[in-house]
């Protein structure tokens, strides 16, 4: 307590403010109150006292609390709060100040403010971490935080890095002398980070520090995660105290790094040159958790950043189309081969409903297989599915669309990945190879039929040439008649006219003439017709056919073939038809279904010269069955040859096996036969024997489209997806 | 005396047709029919023919082997093949169990006149003189193998130039010689032939049947050395025609069947000589030098003294051999087109005119007087005004060739 009079002498001086002050009561009585003050705050302090105590102005520290700052006896400045009653009415003015030092409250506040501002610091560091960066920025941010926020000298952080190739000028390395492989690898914590006035310590020997080397390679090894001193002259656990003593170390804090099951992932030290309390320890502890968590993050991402581009790089590779569709068949994957094929940018694509994209494909059968292949959960085929390229023109795809992302939650439509391929250009070599394939046996008919038209060319041209000489003959004849008629009419006819006319027909043989003159026309009109039958049936035979199946008369398309083929059948093997009549025309491609019936044919004909040979036997015979039954139209080829023996029959089918000699045939006829029946119409093919016997082959063709198909999707799952 | 004919065909029309074409032959041919192989023999046991004609393809016993049956049983029946196919069985043509290959359909003017020309020329094969200088020879060579095999594996279904080239490498001698003509100037390619295989892709395969043979045959008679006869300038003079044959045949855009026979009866055209002056030896050469003396054609000179000429002593030889009648009759008439009833442009004209040329261009390689063209038989088939135009395809073919 202190009181002053009006003359700012001060009046008043408990043992307080004995304590307080420094001075002594007797030393300060009467003394101005300013040399409790610091000197530059006396005289404002003065003229507020004269303006009080003379004018009666309202002083703002009266009744009040303040704080201010003093001025102890040996001059150090400390914080005090001074509370202020004046009287200046009564009979002895004065003005009371009730002092007390705050010195301690005030260094307890600073610390817990600057505690605070440390905590606000590094729950500030913390969030930034946790924002994406690269792993080196966030350590050098954390390191830097920490010496702006412990006021250290020194922060780093070292993690293990396995698999790093130390370099020869590894410190440790040398140190053993020896072969330069350093035995510290795997176990070696390396600097990746660091900040304060210290940095320029780092140099090899701190770059690297082995497991058990120093402090730093200690706490990873220590069960305990930090350890602190604060006396690192002297602590027995600092083992190297001159170079403490060089750096003039007040504290020496290393925080193990850790994953969450304990494993050591680096140290976090720090060193400063004041001594950090436990509360600061701590602080320290949690941010060195949150590194940890960091660095595991970072790795994390790293890792999924390199599946990611190894994904990336598999999906570019890929050559065919991919497109990804989630549950609700909207675009996740849309590969650079899609962009390419549809000329529709990834951009575009990715996040939009695959029917709204304008894909410039045929979308029914793509929706339908998209259906499909949901109901089923198994891979979809799609194929031919029309579309139209970049350049404009029309191309085929071939799609497979399957199921993908298995761990779909219940209830939870799946995923899927179409994966598609320009099949264009396979679908016309197939049609050619068709093409070809009909040609080849056109090819190899030819001989055969060049004799089946130059057979009737001979006898026609023979035949007319008799005729011409025939009638050149009776043309005397009827000279002679003609003599004769007239002589008639003159009246009579003289014998020796009529003898020589008798001499004209026997000189002609007029009696072979008339027999035969009919026959060689006859004849030369079949023979015409043949030629003529042999054209038609080949044009019918070779046209190319439409790529749509074609209402056929089955019955007329087989007498094509066998007409085509008679020259292959007709020295062996008698040929016997017997239709149905009342078979309705079936759906198909005529001249595929003619390829086939001809291979059967040939190989019929083959297997009977096989037993027949050289006239040693009668000939065969070859019978051509057909018969509607239900849904089905069946074709017999029978024939009396060798039969198929019992090791052959499982690879009858098989593409180019052949039991014929090199030249005849390349084993193809039986396996197109089966593709153009099973694949393209649907229908079975199969084939009795009997070894000795002879064999059949029976063919079966669906007579309406749907018999031979596999049903229709599901109707209930035809939602909005037609939409395209 | 009538000629007897048989023609065998499965196709009963086509026998009805013939017989009624053929009619107003019935003064001079006899003819009879039969519809399969086995009818055919019976025939032919029953009485002898002249001619046989038939189809190929027949249900058992098919042309090839009954023509093969017929050869082998009545050797001096003409066997000719009358067949609807076209290319396939071209390659039979050479020697093959037939002389001749006809293709339907044939009219009657070719059927008359082949049948005629194969009768002509065995008759004049048959010629008493000509046998007689034949009989004096101790033996005469069989087909020469490799040709042999060469034109088995041709008709073969492996026919392949891989084959062509395998079987002429197993003679070691033959290579080198077909090698040698392969590369000479005389072919003109433009690149180095290595292999026969690859001669005769560049060549084709009937080119290089026919320097097989000639090569063969030279071969085969090497030991004919007489006094002014020499087999070097025979065989310069045997490519010559060959290739001018050849080259002649073409420019009248013959068919390839006659390009190839030109080129074959060109290389062979003259292998009379080597048969006589290896069997007959001093006789020959007497002859050689009566030719020489009187400035007379060696020909007309063999026809005196031996009583028939090297023309159809070679002709007998290779229809012996079973070469095609084009071939054997163009050898067989070189020298006396006129007496050949051909009407048009043939293998005989083409060698003909080459061996003239020839002589024509090289007189000093023709040991004796060289015989002149025959200018009448060139007017019957329309063709005079042609020689000079051939002359002068000749002499550029030849300069090309390196003269």
């Amino acid at each position: 307590m202190i009181a002053i009079g009006p003359d700012s002498r001060i009046t008043l001086f408990n043992t307080a403010a004995e304590r307080i002050f420094g001075w002594r009561a007797g030393e300060v009585l009467g003394c101005p109150v300013g040399v409790l003050m610091p000197a530059e705050v006396a005289p404002r302090h003065q003229e507020y006292v004269d303006s009080f105590f003379r004018c009666g102005r309202p002083n703002a520290a009266v009744d009040r609390t303040v704080e201010l700052v003093a001025r102890h006896r040996d001059g150090h400045e400390f914080p005090v709060e001074l509370s202020l009653a004046a009287d200046r009415e009564g009979r002895y003015p004065f003005a009371l100040a009730v002092v007390r030092d705050v010195t301690d409250r005030k260094k307890l506040e600073e610390a817990r403010e600057a505690a605070l501002r440390r905590q606000l610091g590094i729950t500030e560091l913390q969030r930034r971490l946790l924002a994406p960066a690269g792993l080196e920025e966030k350590l050098r941010d954390i390191c830097d935080g920490v010496v702006r926020l412990f006021d250290a000298d020194f922060c780093g952080i070292w993690l293990i890095r396995p698999g790093d190739l130390c370099e020869r000028g590894c410190a440790h390395a040398d140190a053993h002398g020896g072969p330069p492989a350093c035995p510290g690898r795997q176990r070696c914590l390396h600097l990746l980070a660091s900040a304060g006035r210290y940095t320029h310590a780092n140099g090899p020997v701190h770059q690297r520090i082995p497991f058990g080397y120093w402090k730093v390679g200690q706490v990873v090894l220590d069960p305990t995660p930090s350890f602190l001193t604060n006396d690192p002259l002297n602590d027995p656990a600092i083992r190297d105290h001159a170079w403490a003593r060089e750096f003039g170390l007040a504290a020496f804090a290393v925080h193990a790094l850790r994953l969450r099951d304990g494993e050591p992932l680096g140290v976090l030290a720090l060193f400063a040159r004041h001594p950090i309390s436990a509360d600061e320890d701590a602080m320290l502890s949690g941010l060195t958790n949150t590194v940890s968590f960091v660095v595991q993050q970072s790795a994390a991402e790293a890792e999924l950043r390199r599946e990611h581009a190894r994904t990336e790089q598999l999906l570019a590779a890929i050559s065919s189309i991919l497109i990804g569709l989630d549950g609700g068949d909207r675009i996740t994957e849309w590969n650079r081969r899609a962009e390419a094929a549809f000329g529709i940018e990834a951009a575009n694509a990715l996040g939009r409903n695959l029917g709204e994209c304008g894909i410039p494909w045929d979308c029914d059968p793509v929706m339908r297989g998209i259906r499909e292949c949901r109901r089923r959960h198994e891979p979809v085929r799609v194929d031919d599915v029309r579309f139209r390229r970049r350049d404009g023109s029309d191309g085929y795809l071939g799609l497979t669309i399957s199921v993908v992302g298995g761990d779909a939650g219940q209830g939870e439509t799946p995923g899927l990945l179409v994966v598609g391929a320009d099949i264009t250009e396979r679908r016309t070599l197939e049609a050619q190879l068709v093409q070809a394939q009909k040609l080849e046996s056109i090819g190899q008919l030819a001989a055969g039929i060049a004799h089946e038209i130059n057979t009737p060319t001979q006898f026609v041209g023979d035949n007319n040439r008799f005729l011409q000489d025939a009638f050149a003959d009776i043309e005397k004849l009827l000279e002679g008649y003609a003599r004769v008629a007239e002589a008639a009419r003159a009246g009579t006819v003289p014998q020796e006219l009529l003898a020589q006319v008798e001499e004209i027909a026997e000189e002609i043989d007029l009696a072979y003439l008339r027999a035969e003159i009919p026959k060689a026309i006859g004849q030369s009109l079949d023979g015409v017709d043949r030629v003529a039958r042999i054209v038609r049936a080949m044009k019918e035979f070779s046209h190319p056919g439409s790529q749509e199946k074609q209402e056929t008369d089955l019955n007329k398309a087989i007498e094509t073939t066998i007409t085509v083929a008679r020259n292959e059948w007709k020295y062996v093997a008698e040929m016997v038809t017997d239709f149905d009549p009342a078979l309705p025309p079936v759906p198909c491609l005529a001249g595929e279904f003619n390829q086939v019936v001809l291979n059967l044919i040939t190989n019929a004909a083959h297997a009977i010269a096989a037993v027949v040979k050289d006239g040693a036997k009668e000939k065969g015979r070859i019978t051509i069955r057909t018969r509607r039954d239900g849904d089905w139209a069946e074709v017999r080829v029978s024939d009396t040859g060798t039969g198929i023996p019992e090791a052959v029959r499982p690879r009858v089918f098989d593409p180019f096996f052949t039991t014929k000699g090199v030249g005849k045939g390349t084993g193809q006829g039986l396996a197109i036969a089966r593709s153009v029946v099973v694949k393209k119409h649907g229908g079975t093919i199969d084939f009795e024997t009997e070894m000795g016997k002879g064999t059949t082959f029976i063919i079966r063709l669906p007579i309406t489209p749907q018999a031979g198909q596999a049903p229709e999707p599901d109707r209930d799952h035809e939602e909005a997806h037609s939409v395209c | 005396m009538k000629k007897r004919i048989l023609f065998v065909d499965d196709e009963p029309n086509v026998l009805a047709g013939l017989q009624r074409m053929l009619r107003p032959l019935r003064g001079e041919w006899e003819v009879t029919f039969a519809q399969s192989g086995p009818e055919a023999l019976e025939k032919l046991a029953a009485a002898p023919f002249d001619v046989v004609v038939s189809d190929m393809r027949m249900p058992g016993m098919d042309g090839a082997a009954l023509l093969a049956e017929v050869r082998q049983r009545y050797p001096g029946t003409v066997r000719i093949v009358l067949s609807g196919h076209s290319d396939k069985e071209m390659i039979l043509r050479s020697v093959g169990p037939a002389h001749q290959y006809l293709a339907k359909p044939c009219d009657a003017e070719t059927l008359k006149d082949t049948i005629s020309r194969a009768c002509a020329l065995r008759n004049l094969l048959a010629d008493e003189s000509l046998k007689q200088v034949i009989a004096q020879m101790p033996s005469l060579p069989s087909l020469p193998a490799v040709y042999a095999e060469l034109t088995r594996t041709l008709n073969s279904p492996d026919a392949s130039v891989q084959a062509v080239g395998r079987i002429i490498a197993s003679d070691v001698g033959m290579t080198a010689k077909i090698l040698q003509l392969v590369n000479s100037a005389f072919f003109g390619l433009r690149r180095h032939v290595s292999s026969p295989a690859e001669a005769a892709v560049l060549l084709g395969l009937e080119t290089i049947k026919a320097l097989v043979l000639s090569v063969q045959v030279f071969s085969e008679f090497r030991a004919a050395q007489l006094e002014g006869f020499s087999l070097e300038a025979l065989w310069k003079h045997s490519l010559a025609t060959g290739a001018g044959a050849k080259q002649l045949a073409a420019d009248e855009k013959s068919d390839g069947k006659l390009v190839d026979c030109a080129l074959m009866a060109g290389l062979l055209h003259d292998a009379g000589k080597l048969v006589l002056a290896a069997h007959l030896g001093p006789r020959y050469g007497q002859t050689i030098a009566a030719a020489r003396e009187r400035g007379l054609p060696l020909w007309q000179a063999e026809r005196e003294t031996l009583g028939t000429t090297h023309a159809e002593v070679g002709a007998y030889l290779l229809g012996l051999w079973g070469l095609p009648d084009p071939i054997v009759e163009a050898i067989a008439f070189h020298h006396e087109p006129g007496r050949c009833l051909a009407q048009s442009f043939g293998t005989l004209t083409a060698i003909h005119v080459a061996d003239f040329l020839d002589h024509e261009m090289r007189p000093e390689a023709c040991q004796t007087v060289p015989s002149p063209v025959d200018v009448a038989y060139l007017s019957r088939i329309g063709a005079a005004d042609r020689l000079n135009r051939w002359r002068e395809t000749f002499r550029s073919a030849a300069e090309r060739r390196g003269g």
